[in-house]
């Protein structure tokens, strides 16, 4: 499930995001921001939102926070345990 | 008044325990001295002169901000610069006057100790090798700043510590700072407005401080809930971006500080309402404050206008080049400033422009006087033409064009050649998603929100619009684009 949620997120960012990054070029291990995707505070607000209406649920804010945000393995795996918990 | 010193509340009782932070690193207000002797035995090791002109690649840390207070405590000229600055090759931007560059390392230090004992593990020595001796009137208690060049060339802005520290002090007394407040900086503390408006106003009166670098807003919502700060200084996308998360906080801030661009009001009147009183201060690299609202005006005055001139500043709004318009009361902001810069200066420290507090500096800013004396920014002046005898702001153009369902977002300039009207105008626009380009049903659109001599001659329709590295439109770029499309692609009325 979180391959697949992994590979959601990462067709989010090259289709939805305004962010100019390719399907190839977005790897699961670097960092969202800066110094790896490159992903400012305008895109991954956006991003947020778009999962959250995606996948019916809203981030706390303990949440939002750099160590769940590092990377799409990380962030996946939030997203599992978020969904799973809900539907629980 | 006796003069300021960026020391005169270290030794109070009441803020010895107040601190300044990075999230790593704390150091309370009662340790800074035990730096400050470590900071001058690491320089006179390295065989930096007092009388020498040092440059500063800053990140918003402990390490640096301690840097920067031991050099103004010290009376030493320094030049600020963003962290990585040579990375992106071109043009030295280090100045043939800097001798020694100073880079700050990713901080391994866990604590105090750690800092103190070791500076020169974070902190790396170059030598300019563009270093020329004997640099035209170098001089000591200098504070050297690029400005971000998005408006020309960058240029070498020079302060004096005196004034920047007074021009610091009027921000304190403006926003009733106070040693109890625990201030916010996640904008870059190498600008004026982190360093002038923020850092330093909040040292001078002791308040504890959280430096966020690189700032994103997810880093900023963990290190809010860990700081808990009353007082946050930010810039406008920061501001939209905390609404556009819809949480908001437990408690509200005293005030937040912003500044450049201006807020949409309903962004304004929202941050309001989930933040705290939102403050848009008026200010420049070169002026540093000028002018700012009090946290307690009302939401419509701190919505409408600049505020009050800061202390020492006066304001004009000169109209004569806007006098063939139908509005008077609308013109060119000028302002003296008792505390603002002392000119320019090339890479050879030679002036190019000297400043002096009796004489009106023109800020390039447009504004609107109202009649109860209140001063309302419209734009640039540069983004703002006569035609058929109005004045038109590109500004408006663009909210106007925006205001359009099918628009997600515009820029409008003014390119070459003149139309019946008088200069012809272009707007850019980024559409929504599933809208078609169709030029003229998109300028028959635009002739329902703007009037006739309003409505741009072209119109051109791109994916995204390309942006300057501070994030603001890359206007040249688009204006170079109309000149060589003109011809090409557009729509424009004489071919109707």
């Amino acid at each position: 499930m979180n391959k697949n949620l992994k590979d959601q997120l990462k067709q989010i960012i090259s289709e939805e995001l305004d962010v100019n990054l390719k399907l190839n070029e977005i790897s699961e291990d670097i960092s969202l921001f800066e110094d790896g995707l490159g992903l400012d505070s305008v895109a991954i607000v956006e991003f947020i939102c778009l999962i959250e209406d995606r996948y019916r649920f809203q981030f706390s804010d303990e949440e939002l926070a750099m160590g769940p945000f590092k990377n799409l393995i990380t962030l996946s795996e939030l997203i599992a345990k978020k969904i799973t918990t809900d539907i629980s | 008044m006796s003069e300021l010193t960026i020391d005169q509340m270290f030794a109070l009782p009441e803020v010895q325990e107040n601190i300044l932070t990075d999230g790593k690193l704390i150091c309370r207000y009662a340790d800074i001295y035990e730096f400050f002797n470590c900071i001058a035995y690491l320089l006179d090791a390295k065989g930096v002169h007092p009388h020498e002109c040092l440059s500063l690649e800053c990140n918003n840390n402990v390490a640096t901000a301690l840097l920067l207070l031991f050099l103004l405590k010290t009376g030493r000229s320094f030049l600020l610069l963003p962290h990585r600055v040579e990375k992106g090759g071109g043009k030295p931007v280090i100045p043939s006057f800097c001798r020694c560059h100073i880079m700050f390392q990713p901080m391994q230090a866990e604590n105090l100790e750690q800092l103190g004992s070791a500076p020169d593990q974070y902190m790396s020595f170059k030598i300019n090798p563009q270093y020329r001796k004997n640099a035209g009137g170098l001089q000591s208690q200098k504070v050297y700043l690029r400005t971000s060049g998005s408006t020309g060339s960058s240029k070498i802005v020079v302060h004096s510590h005196r004034t920047l520290l007074q021009n610091a002090m009027n921000c304190v007394d403006r926003y009733d700072l106070a040693a109890e407040d625990r201030v916010f900086i996640p904008v870059p503390i190498f600008h004026m407005y982190g360093f002038g408006a923020a850092l330093l106003p909040a040292v001078l009166i002791g308040a504890s401080i959280d430096l966020l670098n690189d700032t994103n807003i997810i880093k900023y919502r963990e290190r809010e809930r860990q700081f808990n700060p009353n007082v946050a200084v930010l810039t406008p996308t920061l501001c939209e971006m905390l609404l556009k998360l819809k949480r908001k906080r437990s408690e509200e801030y005293k005030y937040v500080i912003t500044s450049g661009q201006q807020i949409k009001s309903a962004v304004f009147r929202q941050f309001d309402v989930d933040f705290g009183p939102l403050i848009n201060q008026y200010g420049s690299t070169e002026m540093g404050a000028i002018a700012g609202c009090k946290p307690t005006d009302s939401i419509d005055e701190r919505m409408s206008s600049i505020g009050d001139p800061m202390n020492g500043v006066e304001l004009h709004v000169d109209s004569d080049r806007f006098s063939d318009t139908e509005k008077p009361n609308i013109g060119e902001l000028k302002c003296k400033h008792a505390y603002g810069f002392e000119g320019y200066v090339d890479d050879n420290h030679r002036w190019s422009e000297r400043n002096k507090a009796s004489v009106w500096y023109s800020t390039g800013d447009l504004a609107a006087i109202h009649d109860d004396g209140k001063i309302k920014i419209l734009g640039r002046c540069d983004n703002s033409i006569n035609r058929s005898g109005f004045l038109i702001l590109l500004d408006d153009i663009e909210s106007a064009i925006e205001s359009l369902a099918q628009v997600a977002e515009a820029c409008v300039i003014v390119s070459e050649g003149e139309t019946i009207r008088g200069r012809k105008i272009s707007a850019f626009c980024v559409l929504k998603s599933n809208e078609n380009f169709n030029p003229k049903s998109l300028r028959d659109t635009c002739s329902q929100v703007l009037p006739k001599y309003a409505v741009p001659d072209n119109i051109f329709v791109y994916q995204s619009l390309p942006v300057l590295p501070s994030g603001k439109i890359d206007r040249k770029t688009l204006i170079k684009k109309a000149e060589e499309k003109d011809l090409a692609y557009n729509y424009n009325k004489e071919e109707e």
